[in-house]
């Protein structure tokens, strides 16, 4: 018998004696994502591991919005939470949770998911004129499998994430892998959205025959965008115990007017975070003597402005009109030009860090409590409360956004990572006049 | 397929639509599933993918059931779910026919064992050519590669398991 007829009769053999178990119920109106048992999110936590930064699937939204014209305008430095009132909306479908929010032109965007399984999510856009009444927007992502956020610009709004084919394959290019691939969606109002796809090194210059890319990060400047990305090295020997992905760092550059470029420079690798702010785009890397801090010049080259005490794998960054914020593992530091850095005196470990026109954010978590501080200026912070003056029951807050007279929280009420049986959506809106 | 175990097929277009499509599942379900299961080795994962591609297709059957061989694209479509699904997490080959199958019942378990040993790219050209035994052809039609693609990795494949598996098995 030759070895073709061998592996023949045993493949039939061995087949025969799997239990294939039933058939389940298919209908047009089941999507796969109606039968589907994981609600994982294991690339979100890969990227998360990789680039230093928690990211936490979200349920819950909250939103002190701006307040009526006969209303006093508080500043939130002074507005405690538990002084604002909240109220419940009902325009996030359950199962949906809020994974980003963001301002632009046509007003507050919340990007909200539900989670199907690794392979995608449902994604929709719920808006708002003025952070109190939100409703759920006519918009679609065409061809995403996962969108990772949104971020609004001077002139729109821009998301990033995984587009792929109707057949989870992507079309546009001749690789082996057939993995989706990483692409940016723009659209001027957030209804109507209109997907480019990043550009990925020819397979040739791969670092391995069968590898998967993915963006992490997105900045929007005036005219310029930048995104950082990786490769991933998807020709894994199968061994047990842990291994170490090769990766490649990558980054993408758009100017107006023009097409979005792959930059392939020494000096990407190890990029942690990106931000916008004072010097211009400012991104961390991550070395063994500290959290290098560096601008982007004309050239698209990384010039180092200054290092900040701190470890591998967490130097998150927000900026804002006035400075930046970092976290490290040794605490926060603040500096108004990038140069120059300061230790905070206020919280030090940051949960949730985030920069607003009218100032940083920060939802510090220490022994499972977690503490709302609030700086107008980077320099003096205020607590400002705790999810618990909030009206939901947060288990944590994964992210905020602000302006200066509103501000938006939205966290988690249920585990992160695995659930079985679905969670709940919910909407809650408050005002910050009192 | 019964009702007791819940299953029930409605297709989304006209009557004979429904017919088709519900023949092409209940005709092609059991191969897929061992198939995928094959292939990818993990018992679960290929059941799931098969169910997630059936699904696919239903939802395109249209147009996936006018494909002269919609076996291979629900394959295909299986394969990309599945190594999506796996794409940041390492699996163990021990979990292969868990719960259904014995593989120290089969009459040649160190020859099922050198197949499940092979990468993937080569695993899933073996699994259609010599389980499902599909031509060239319609292996690189399911699967969306060249034919000359697929003779090379069955070269090579068969290569890697003769060396594996020693003289024995000289063709």
């Amino acid at each position: 018998m030759s070895l073709e007829q061998k592996i023949r009769s045993t493949l039939k053999d061995a087949g025969a004696r799997i239990n294939t178990g039933n058939p389940v119920a298919l209908r047009p109106d089941a999507a796969p994502s109606q039968r589907s048992r994981l609600r994982t999110r294991p690339m979100l936590a890969f990227v998360a591991a990789f680039v230093g930064v928690l990211v936490l699937g979200v349920v819950g939204l909250l939103v002190s919005g701006e307040p009526g014209s006969d209303t006093d305008l508080v500043p939130l430095d002074q507005a405690g939470l538990e002084t604002l009132e909240w109220t419940t909306v009902d325009a996030l479908p359950t199962d949906y949770s809020v994974d980003a929010i963001t301002q632009g032109p046509n007003g507050w965007l919340a990007l909200a998911g539900r989670f199907i399984n690794s392979t995608g999510g449902d994604y929709l856009i719920l808006r708002s004129e003025d952070g109190v009444e939100w409703t759920r927007m006519d918009a679609s992502f065409p061809a995403a499998v996962h969108v990772d956020e949104i971020i609004g610009t001077d002139t729109g709004y821009v998301a990033y994430g995984l587009y792929a084919g109707e057949d989870f394959s992507v079309t546009t290019t001749d690789r082996p892998s057939n993995f989706p691939e990483p692409g940016v969606w723009a659209s001027s109002d957030g209804a109507d959205w209109q997907l480019t796809p990043l550009p990925l090194p020819p397979p040739e210059e791969a670092i391995s025959e069968i590898v998967s890319y993915r963006a992490f990060n997105l900045v929007v400047d005036d005219n310029v965008t930048i995104a950082l990305g990786v490769e991933f090295d998807e020709d894994l020997p199968d061994v047990e115990g842990t291994v170490t992905v090769p990766t490649r760092s990558l980054m993408w550059i758009f100017e107006e007017p023009g097409e979005w470029q792959l930059i392939q420079a020494d000096n990407v690798d190890e990029l942690v975070d990106l931000t916008v702010g004072p010097a211009g785009i400012v991104a961390t890397r991550a070395t063994d003597t500290g959290i290098s801090v560096r601008v982007l010049d004309q050239q698209g080259v990384w010039e180092q402005l200054a290092t900040v005490p701190g470890e591998r794998f967490q130097a998150n960054i927000v900026g804002k009109g006035d400075g930046y914020l970092i976290q490290t593992s040794t605490g926060l530091y603040f500096s108004p030009n990038a140069v120059e850095w300061t230790p905070v005196e206020g919280p030090s470990v940051a949960a949730v860090l985030a920069g607003h026109p009218g100032g940083f954010t920060v939802v510090s978590r220490s022994g499972g409590a977690e503490t709302v501080w609030w700086s107008p200026d980077g320099h003096t912070w205020t607590v400002v409360g705790t999810p618990e003056d909030l009206p939901v029951d947060l288990e944590f807050v994964s992210g905020a956004a602000a302006t200066a007279n509103s501000i938006a929280m939205y966290g988690q009420t249920q585990g992160p990572s695995l659930d079985i049986t679905g969670v709940e959506g919910f909407l809650v809106i408050g005002t910050s006049s009192r | 397929m019964s009702a007791s175990d819940g299953a029930f097929l409605r297709g989304s277009g006209s009557v004979s639509d429904q017919r088709d499509f519900g023949v092409f599942y209940r005709d092609s379900r059991e191969e897929m599933v061992r198939a995928l299961v094959l292939a990818l080795g993990i018992r679960d994962l290929g059941v799931e993918a098969a169910d997630e591609a059936f699904a696919k297709a239903l939802e395109r059957w249209d147009e996936v059931g006018g494909y002269e061989k919609a076996e291979g694209w629900v394959y295909r479509v299986g394969l990309n779910w599945a190594r999506s699904k796996l794409r940041r997490r390492k699996f163990s080959m021990d979990s292969l026919f868990s719960g259904s199958v014995h593989i120290d019942e089969l009459p040649d378990p160190g020859l099922l064992e050198a197949v499940e040993e092979l990468s993937f790219k080569y695993r899933s050209v073996v699994v259609a050519r010599f389980f499902l035994d599909w031509s060239i052809e319609q292996t690189a039609a399911a699967l969306d590669i060249p034919a000359g693609t697929v003779k090379t990795r069955q070269s090579r494949a068969l290569e890697r398991l003769r060396r594996r598996l020693g003289e024995h098995y000289e063709s």
